[in-house]
């Protein structure tokens, strides 16, 4: 039934944007769509979450 | 979006044979027309069934599957039913059966019978696990209640106004859920975990490092701190989760056995009474047998009051005679005989004086006079008190507990009778539980809230501790910290998320079941708009500002309908919308406004109503081309229904 996630990421981009520009928009966006996806196995969401993660430090050069 | 596309019933309630309702593809209202009994709450529980295998009844009870079969069907021998919907969700299309089939050719209990359960998506069949992780994310169970309702469930958000009402913070919960908010919440707390073991390893780092030890060692043990609150909270959290659950399974066992509770609870009340009476019956029946000893004695007062009188006037003659005789003798012998005194002649002549003559000489016996004063003495000292009152008032109340003991237990056996389908104890047990269980959930929210404090004060130790490392420049510990630092700040960002989306939401839900409000009410020049508080309750305000306290029944209907709609414009989860009978609080003007506003609450919904409720013909006239369907069912026997398209 879940379909429309873009005021949930509207609210996350919008605090994102004005307070914590630094960090990466889509990574962020990922976390809601581990959650969203993954209502019932927490150790599925982490596991999305670490590979997000991963991903936008090594986008931002970290790695 | 969940869209149905086909509901396929069988052995179902009154549907016996295999029947089918299709759903067009295309946005607006399919209606079915059925007289009561006809088969229309089944419809809403045949879906329900499918997707989560349970029938409620009445009061939201889980209904017993036993029960569930055609009634034709089980009275010649075939038990069992099966339900299949045809639906497709993102694009893909699915086919969801789910059958009851009996083991034993005789099944009378839900025991007998074994479930099987298919989703197919596509032409692919899915595994069991797989299965129910897509029906969780296709229909969660715990939103079910925002799609497919009844009137009486619609009631139930009048409760969203009651502070601290459990079924207001349930609801809460749940209204919470179908608009996105625990998505934010696990997300924080995700994050909120990933960062702590960040911080974990950056302390284990520093600590291997000389120049860094000693802040990693504070910073490990910091982490160590936080972490071992953190697996407090975790584990209290866990306890409410199960106890919420409890509480849910306790409430609904609760409601089940109200009646009973009540009928149980007279009944106890009555059988302490009747032991009081017969308690008291005891003590009235050990006075009264006192006093029944004691009760001859009135019968004797009359003949001892003669007695006593006789005994006087003959004691008073013996006295009489002896005194006359001590004087005669003290005459002729010219002394006292009582204290040997010499009596001189002015004094004998006086006592012969006293001395009747004639008479002859008065007896000098001591034992006339010693038996009459003996008897008088007896007579005196018996008892002559009459009890007849006490012993009356006795009776009395002998005889009013008696006929109270016989009311008693009449009233007894006739709660008795009332209580023979149900088990007292398990009545007992379902109230002890419930207060049980709600207090302790009390105490566990206690304990998360206290646990909070402790985690957010050692969290600030930790950052504190984390900021001092990363001044200190290590370039080792660059990259750990930099993964720390990037975690709690989007925990940050989903920890405000949280509150400006719930927020907005109330915001945007406000303003939206204002709009189904006023389109609905039939008083729209009175009403301004509705006003939403914390918990998603919701209240009329006036035109003058001032909100409406009391609210008619048709008024709160209208308010739950407007949720219902404005919930489901809001929420990221959406779908279809079956109603069953939502008009039966209504008139005339707010049930054709609900009918033109139903478009509006969701793409796909399904009315199931009986033609009292609403006419057939206002039906079309006011839904227009959004009425995409009609269905009748058509009575065949009290346990038969046929499903029939209206063409």
């Amino acid at each position: 039934m879940k379909t429309d996630l873009r005021d949930l990421r509207l609210t996350v981009e919008t605090i994102r944007r004005d307070s914590y520009s630094h960090l990466d928009r889509e990574f962020l966006s990922a976390i809601v769509s581990a959650e969203d996806q993954n209502p019932d196995d927490n150790e599925e969401a982490l596991r999305t979450i670490r590979e997000a993660l991963a991903l936008s430090l090594s986008r931002q050069g970290a790695k | 979006m969940l869209q149905l596309r086909a509901l396929q019933v069988q052995g179902f309630g009154p549907f016996a044979e295999s029947q089918t309702l299709e759903f067009p593809n295309t946005p607006g209202v399919t209606v079915v027309y059925g007289e009561n009994m006809r088969g229309k709450t089944s419809l809403l529980n045949a879906i329900r069934y499918a997707f989560f295998g349970k029938v409620l009844g009445r009061g939201s009870r889980e209904r017993k599957l036993h029960t569930i079969s055609n009634r034709e069907l089980a009275a010649e021998g075939t038990f069992g039913f099966s339900v299949s919907l045809r639906f497709s969700y993102e694009d893909q299309d699915y086919e969801l059966v789910r059958e009851c089939i009996p083991e034993i050719s005789c099944p009378t209990r839900d025991g007998d019978y074994r479930e099987d359960v298919m989703l197919r998506r596509g032409t692919a069949t899915l595994g069991p696990q797989e299965r129910e992780r897509t029906l969780q994310l296709v229909f969660p169970r715990e939103v079910s209640r925002f799609f497919l309702f009844d009137g009486e469930l619609l009631q139930e958000y009048e409760e969203l106004l009651v502070n601290e009402s459990e079924t207001g913070h349930r609801l809460s919960e749940a209204i919470e859920r179908i608009l996105g908010v625990p998505i934010l919440k696990r997300g924080r707390t995700h994050l909120r975990e990933l960062a702590d073991d960040a911080d974990r390893q950056a302390a284990k780092e520093a600590s291997r490092h000389q120049e860094t030890q000693a802040l990693g060692t504070a910073l490990q043990q910091a982490t160590e701190q936080k972490a071992a609150h953190l697996a407090e909270l975790n584990r209290l959290q866990a306890d409410l989760a199960d106890l919420t659950i409890q509480r849910t399974d306790a409430e609904q066992e609760l409601q089940s056995v109200q009646k009973y509770a009540g009928i149980l609870e007279e009944r106890d009340r009555k059988n302490q009474q009747l032991k009081d009476a017969a308690s008291e019956e005891g003590e009235v029946r050990a006075d009264l047998q006192k006093a029944m000893t004691e009760a001859w004695r009135a019968l004797l007062r009359d003949r001892l009051k003669e007695a006593r009188a006789a005994a006087q006037t003959r004691q008073e003659e013996t006295l009489g005679e002896f005194v006359m005789s001590l004087r005669q003798i003290a005459v002729e012998t010219e002394r006292c005989n009582i204290c040997e005194q010499e009596i001189r002649d002015p004094l004998r002549a006086r006592l012969k004086a006293t001395l009747s003559p004639g008479i002859a000489r008065a007896k000098d016996d001591r034992s006339d006079l010693s038996a009459a004063m003996s008897r008088m003495r007896d007579l005196t000292q018996f008892r002559d008190s009459d009890n007849r009152g006490e012993v009356v008032q006795l009776w009395k109340r002998l005889r009013q507990l008696q006929l109270e003991q016989a009311t008693l237990k009449d009233r007894i056996s006739d709660l008795s009778a009332a209580l023979r389908d149900s088990d007292p104890e398990f009545v007992r047990r379902s109230r002890t539980s419930y207060a049980e269980i709600t207090e302790k959930v009390t105490i566990i929210r206690r304990g998360i809230e206290e646990q909070q404090k402790k985690i957010d004060e050692r969290d600030q130790n930790v950052q504190r501790l984390s900021a001092r490392l990363a001044a200190s420049g290590s370039s080792d510990l660059k990259e750990t910290q930099l993964r720390a630092k990037t975690l709690r700040d989007a925990a940050e960002v989903f920890n405000l998320a949280v509150e400006r989306y719930k927020s907005d939401l109330r915001t945007r839900v406000e303003a939206t079941a204002s709009t189904l409000f006023l389109a609905m009410t039939s008083e729209k020049r009175d009403y301004a708009s509705l006003s939403i508080n914390d918990g998603y309750g919701l209240t009329i305000i006036h035109r003058d500002g001032r909100a409406e306290e009391a609210r008619s029944a048709g008024a709160e209907h209208i308010v739950a309908l407007a949720l219902m709609g404005a919930l489901q414009r809001n929420a990221p989860l959406r779908g279809p919308i079956v109603m069953d009978s939502p008009f039966g609080r209504l008139d005339e003007t707010h049930t054709a406004n609900v009918i033109r506003a139903l478009p509006q609450m969701a793409k796909q919904v399904i009315l199931l109503v009986y033609e009292a409720e609403v006419g057939r013909s206002q039906v079309r006239e006011i839904l227009g081309p959004s009425l995409l369907r009609e269905y009748q069912l058509d009575y065949v026997s009290s346990r038969r229904t046929q499903i029939r398209a209206v063409v």
